[in-house]
């Protein structure tokens, strides 16, 4: 490279010059019920692929193949997330509660909120809540980027006002280069005075959701000027903060025809802000609008390319689909938009869901004669996810679906994991009724007595489960507690056959008073003779003449027969006698 | 003994400039003292002082009315071109400096100014100080530099502004007069965080501008004026603006103090004081002599010139002037102006004498200017050139059309182009500015280097080379003046403006106001101040209250607002304090006045009724003969011909409608040819006060020139037309080199007589061989 020797002097000048110049610039279980056949399906029935319809015609066939594993991810999978919010994105949210609504997250212009929605809260069916929150788009999205300030446009609307069209497209261009998204202002040829506007006080109202302002302030200007409108970044969020509170809101108080009005403007084949089209979903299920409920769905779960939802939400879409459509649907669906190996892998969650479906209608089933076990898929999938999870209810649905196969000792020991993670009374009368199933007495007797406080719940239960212990032909000392629990639920229950056991137990063991106690509230609240013989015997061994000679006089013109009998018989023999103490906790009859 | 007063003082002014340090340590000065003692025991002062003070290291912004403005006139706060800067300055107390403050700037900046790539660069007494992007096109920003005592010094400071900005969208030359950045003169300054107050003259140096910019002086007078008022407070208001040394100075007579920042002057001997009786009270609390002190109202100073008589105010200011006063006129008015050069002939002047500085230039348009004060007495003529020596250097890579330009007085008289598109060093190269070009006082020179290259035709976003130096100028790029030729010729604005000649130099002169009501006598208190401030020192002006009495030989200045006879002693009370004039702007009482003065429809002069008469005639024109109109067709040529060749505005008016204008200004002969007269009439008072006002802003003011002058009605804006003939008011310089260049000045003025003196020697030689040849030149050989 040579230099002119002119270049070299200039050089050597600036150089100087520089040296002599100072520096200036320094410086968020019980079974469903079984949901009644809808007269709609989820996903249309196969059809010719050459005579698509018009409602799917852009699917991809049946026969297109799954990408390989190695293959990029689909577009939804993760870029959305990490997509760029811009001025158009939807608002950041979290998974909600499929019949909780979101609460929206605001965001204004000058301090987004970042605000999560509302945890989401579990609802009825099989479905639980979800393994991990989802998020939509924005909530990884970065800052929203800067914009062109006034001192940035000053110069496009001096050049627009002087009609100096050729500056204005320069400029335009110098401030796209510097904002990527910079958009020509609407409002850039209006007059001055439209222009001396500004959007603050908007921003203000539109910060205290006081839409009814801002819809007389933006009236007011446009009387002052009628060309003036906000600008397209205000008017786009005023327009999706406003039908976000008022669908919020009628959600809220359960107006659901105010939810689905609010929402007229929302095309579930393009919105992205999920919470928006659950809330949706809730409404038209609510309503029974099976119709527009499938509109949504087929919204949510069946675009295209770009405009395909992240998978987070279309899991969750399809979670709650469980609870609208019968599996078969959901599963066709699910066969449709797992396309990729990350969708798969996502909706095993769904799938799961489906399994804990199916056995529970299984579970529920009425039917008395021998079931058809379920496919082996779908029972591997809860083990693994009850293994693996130890959510209590997966336990407790294995253990009474292999009850329902006689299967007693596989399903006891479901139970016993169940009732070792919850301690319920379903998971003991699983446990007691797997043991008693195998006539494994002893146990399912310990069973009961070690859940007394869990089967206190269900008297009946606990009664039949605790009186062979009472009833056998050897006398033997019971723990208090039982006799306690036994008494106290034959109490609740009002039990007549089992206050007459707990009688003649008392009367075996001697503890007249007590035996007396019980004969007495048996006969009361069903009279027989045996009952009546009981309580004769127990007056009797108490020496208890005039009590006996009253029985006799009031009910011997029922029971002729049976008092001869008693004078008759013979005391009772057996030596050892019962928990004292645990008969006269028994409260007697007034 | 006025005069020898005025004397006096006009000597020891100068004398004291001169040697004021010195005098200041061996005078003693009863005013200083004395304030010194008021400013630590007045209670107003000392508890308005303590209540206002703020806390040491309180934020830098300080409330407007407690900023030092700065004291250039209102055209230095503008940065214009791509490189742009200015020089500043404002004065501090030393009671301020420990505490420092913040340097305020307000500004605003053209739209087209890319705020991405545009900054301004701030050194406060040569240590820069910081830098500010450069945005803020749609009103004024405020940036605030908080500044320690290391940066600050006692008396002025200085403040160096350099703007450079570039264009958004647009790089051709003719873009960069788009570019401009404004500093507000009302809301910039120095925030000190201690207060000064108002005791000492150096204290008025702080004082602030009114909400019209301007820097107002009231002098107070309550009672009758008479001329002997106005002739012993004039000698101070003339002073305490050379003090001062701001160009937007705006006396006001009143019978009452002003309000808002500002100065209240009050002078009075003990006969004029008995006929301010109201005033009494006020004078009575000041010291003997020069005092100063708070004003009424914040922001405001009260200046007392107190004595027994006329001669002992001039004695007391004369006193005051080699004393407390004089470190103000040494950093002032004679402390060398930056970007002006006070020239004398036969003498080498540099760049750096004008405050520029060596600097590679990255832009486009390089704009460097500067105003070259001329001789008063100078004759600019084609018989010589200033010798401009051009030490540059460019880069390579320039487009052939590159050049340089010089302008003066906005007028191009050179071009130099670069046609070397390697890059070029100029050592010394001589550019010759033909004398011809200047005018007596101030003249605007800019030297304009216009270093387009090619990749400026695309103008693409986001290309930015506005790093790559162009142009490199050197500080030592020198202008060599030449012998000039000198004599007094008038009418000549230009020297009036620029050197208030033919008042300065202490020559007795008259100023005769016709109609001494307060808006005329600050009209005239006005143009005086401003006249002293150009020619550098007071004037020895003596005021009446009368028509200018034609045989006089003194000069004199005349200022004429109606033709009624004047009425000496007309009480100010009758009319109230003259209100705040600001141009182009009348208040009710204004209009009120305007239609109280309207001249009647008639034309009132003589000149008008030429004028008059000349449109009666008109008609007449379709019937003049040939010849008639061969003659003026060669005179109007002729006349253009020479305006031409005086570097004067061809599309000028040729004369001035009285009617047009608001105030006109014209150099005469008195009616005896011994004197000088300078008349500025208006309709009225309120025109001449409106007029005069409008004529002395700045940028209005230094491009007087001609013989005549008017503001015109419709848009405020100046008009100045050519002197139809001069005449020599003096001779100043006889030697005979000086005669020689007057002659060759005359001939190139008068061309014509030296066309015909060629063709008369021609003939005459002609006719000499006509008669030599016949005799002496013939021989026949047979």
């Amino acid at each position: 490279m040579t230099y002119s020797s002119s270049s070299v002097r200039y050089l050597a000048v600036v150089a100087t010059v520089m040296l002599s110049t100072s520096a200036l610039a320094q410086n968020n279980t019980a079974a469903p019920a079984t949901p009644a056949a809808p007269s709609f399906r989820l996903v249309d029935p196969p059809v010719d692929p050459g005579q698509p319809t018009a409602a799917q015609p852009q699917q991809q066939p049946p026969s297109q193949p799954t990408p390989p594993a190695s293959a990029p991810a689909a577009p939804t999978s993760v870029a959305p997330l990490q997509a760029p919010a811009t001025a158009t994105s939807p608002q950041p949210v979290q998974t909600p509660a499929p019949s909780s609504p979101v609460t929206p997250a605001v965001t204004n212009p000058t301090a987004p909120s970042t605000a999560p929605a509302a945890a989401p809260t579990p609802t009825g069916g099989l479905l639980e809540e979800p393994a991990a929150p989802v998020e939509t788009p924005e909530a990884t999205a970065p800052a929203l980027p800067t914009g062109p300030t006034e001192v940035d446009l000053a110069a496009l609307y001096y050049y627009a006002e002087q009609k100096q069209e050729d500056r204005v497209a320069a400029e335009a261009a110098r401030l796209r280069l510097k904002y990527p998204d910079f958009v020509m202002p609407s409002d850039l040829y209006l007059p001055r005075e439209a222009r001396a506007f500004n959007d603050t006080i908007l921003w203000k109202m539109y910060e205290t959701n006081d839409f009814a302002g801002i819809d007389a302030e933006i009236a007011r200007r446009r009387a002052i000027a009628p060309q003036w409108n906000p600008s397209a970044d205000f008017s786009m969020k005023y327009i999706q903060k406003k039908q976000r509170v008022l669908m919020t809101e009628a959600t809220r108080v359960q107006n659901w025809p105010a939810v689905i009005d609010a929402a007229k403007d929302i095309d579930p084949k393009t919105e992205t802000q999920a919470d928006l089209l659950w809330m949706m979903i809730d409404a038209y299920a609510n309503m029974g609008d099976k119709t527009g409920l499938s509109a949504v769905y087929r919204g949510i779960l069946f675009r295209d390319g770009d405009k395909r939802l992240p998978d987070a939400i279309l899991v969750t879409t399809l979670q709650k689909a469980t609870r609208d459509f019968p599996p078969a649907d959901v599963r066709a669906a699910i066969a449709k938009i797992a396309t990729t190996p990350a969708m798969t892998f996502a909706l095993q969650s769904v799938t799961t869901d489906m399994a804990r479906g199916d056995i529970s209608n299984f579970n529920a089933s009425t039917d008395t004669t021998p079931q058809t076990p379920l496919p082996d898929d779908d029972i591997q999938r809860l083990k693994a996810a009850a293994t693996a999870q130890g959510k209590p209810a997966d336990l407790a649905l294995l253990g009474w679906y292999y009850y329902k196969l006689n299967q007693p000792a596989v399903s006891a020991e479901w139970f016993r994991k169940a009732l070792a993670v919850n301690d319920s009374v379903d998971n003991a009368k699983g446990l007691y009724l797997s043991l008693a199933g195998q006539n494994l007495n002893d146990e399912a007797y310990q069973v009961a007595a070690s859940h007394l406080k869990a089967l206190s719940d269900d008297p009946i239960f606990l009664l039949n489960a605790l009186s062979p212990q009472f009833s056998k032909p050897q006398i033997e000392a019971i723990d208090p507690a039982i006799i306690a629990a036994y008494s106290k639920s034959i109490m609740d229950a009002k039990s007549a056959d089992h206050a007459e056991i707990l009688g003649w137990y008392a009367y075996n063991s001697k503890q007249f008073q007590a035996s007396q106690a019980w004969f007495d509230k048996a006969f009361a609240w069903k009279q027989s003779a045996d009952r009546l013989k009981g309580l004769a015997l127990s007056f009797m061994r108490q020496n208890n003449k005039s009590g006996l000679a009253d029985l006799r006089d009031q009910y011997g013109s029922l029971y002729p027969d049976m008092w001869t009998e008693i004078k008759a018989g013979p005391p009772p023999s057996r030596r050892r006698p019962a928990a004292q103490p645990a008969i006269t906790t028994v409260p007697l009859p007034g | 003994m006025v005069r020898l007063g005025r004397y006096l003082l006009t000597s020891s002014l100068t004398l004291g400039l001169l040697t004021g340090a010195a005098f200041a340590q061996t005078l003693v000065d009863p005013a200083p003292s004395q304030t010194q003692t008021g400013r630590s025991t007045a209670p107003a002062g000392g508890s308005l002082l303590g209540n206002d003070t703020p806390a040491p290291g309180a934020p830098a912004a300080v409330a407007t009315q407690a900023l030092i403005p700065f004291e250039q006139a209102l055209d230095q706060f503008n940065l214009d071109g791509e490189d742009g800067s200015t020089h500043l300055t404002f004065s501090l107390a030393a009671s301020q400096l420990a505490d420092g403050g913040a340097l305020v700037l307000a500004y605003q900046n053209a739209v087209s100014v890319i705020p991405d790539a545009s900054q301004l660069d701030i050194e406060v007494n040569g240590r820069a100080v910081g830098s500010v992007q450069i945005a803020s096109p749609n009103g004024l920003k405020t940036e605030s530099i908080r500044l320690n005592a290391d940066f600050l010094r006692e008396g002025r400071n200085d403040v160096t502004l350099r703007a450079r900005q570039y264009h958004r969208v647009d790089c051709s030359l003719e873009a960069t007069y788009e570019l401009w950045t404004r500093i507000d003169p009302l809301t910039s300054g120095f925030a000190p965080v201690k207060r000064q107050g108002f005791t000492t003259p150096s204290d008025l140096l702080a004082v602030g501008r009114n909400s019209a910019g301007l820097t107002d002086l009231t002098l107070v007078i309550d009672g009758a004026v008479s001329p002997q008022m106005v002739n012993d407070a004039a000698p101070l208001m003339e002073t305490l603006t050379l003090f001062l040394n701001r160009q937007d100075i705006s006396v006001s007579v009143s019978n009452t103090p002003g309000s808002g920042p500002g100065i209240d002057v009050f002078v009075g001997t003990t006969q004029t004081r008995a006929q301010n009786a109201a005033l009494n009270a006020t004078f009575d609390a000041a010291a003997p002599g020069l005092s100063v002190r708070d004003g009424t109202t914040e922001g405001r100073a009260s200046v007392f010139l107190k004595g027994n008589t006329s001669a002992e105010l001039s004695r007391s200011l004369a006193s005051a002037v080699q004393g407390p006063m004089s470190k103000g006129f040494q950093s002032g008015i004679f402390a060398p102006r930056s970007g002006s050069l006070q020239v004398e002939p036969s003498t080498t002047y540099t760049l750096a004498d004008t405050g520029f500085t060596s600097r590679s230039f990255a832009g486009r348009l390089s704009r460097t200017s500067f105003d070259l004060v001329m001789p008063s007495d100078f004759y600019p003529a084609d018989y010589g050139a200033i010798d401009l020596q051009l030490r540059a250097a460019t880069s390579p890579g320039l487009k052939r059309t590159s050049q340089l330009l010089v302008r003066v007085n906005d007028l191009v008289i050179r071009s130099f182009p670069f046609r070397n598109t390697d890059g070029q060093e100029f050592k010394g190269k001589l550019i010759e500015l033909p004398l011809r070009s200047f005018r007596p006082g101030v003249n605007r020179v800019e030297l304009v280097a216009e270093v387009p290259m090619d990749s400026d035709d695309v103008c693409a976003p986001g290309r930015n080379d506005s790093g790559r130096p162009r142009l490199a100028m050197l500080d030592t790029t020198s202008l060599y003046v030449p012998p000039l030729a000198r004599i007094g010729r008038l009418p000549d604005l230009s020297a009036f403006a620029g050197l208030g000649y033919p008042y300065s130099g202490g020559k007795a002169f008259d100023v005769f106001v016709d109609r001494p009501e307060p808006r005329s006598l600050s009209a005239t208190m006005t143009l005086m101040a401003r006249l002293a401030l150009s020619a550098r020192q007071p004037l020895n002006a003596t005021v009446a209250f009368a028509q200018p009495n034609p045989s006089s030989a003194r000069n004199a200045l005349v200022m004429k607002s109606t033709n009624s006879a004047s009425v000496a002693g007309l009480p100010l009370t009758s009319v109230g304090r003259g209100p705040s004039v600001e141009a182009g702007v009348s208040d009710e009482g204004a209009t009120g006045a305007i239609a109280q003065d309207l001249p009647s429809p008639a034309p009132r002069d003589t000149g008008a009724l030429l004028d008059a008469f000349r449109k009666s005639t008109a008609q007449l024109d379709e019937e003049r003969s040939f010849k008639a109109e061969l003659r003026d067709w060669f005179n109007n040529a002729t006349r253009r011909f020479a305006r031409w060749l005086n570097y004067e505005n061809l599309d000028q008016p040729l004369a001035i409608d009285p009617q047009d204008s608001v105030v006109s200004v014209s150099q005469t002969q008195s009616p005896d040819g011994e004197a000088t007269w300078t008349v500025v009439e208006a309709r009225s008072p309120q025109d001449l006060l409106t007029g005069t006002n409008r004529l002395l802003q700045p940028f209005i003011w230094d491009r007087l020139q001609g013989g005549s002058a008017a503001i015109e009605t419709a848009n405020l804006s100046l008009v100045s037309l050519p002197a139809t003939s001069r005449y020599i008011a003096e001779i100043t310089d006889q030697t005979p080199g000086n005669i020689r260049r007057l002659a060759a000045a005359w001939f190139s003025d008068n061309f014509q007589f030296y066309v015909v003196m060629v063709v008369v020697l021609m003939g005459v030689f002609a006719l000499w061989l006509g008669w030599l040849v016949p005799r002496k030149g013939v021989r026949t050989d047979k």
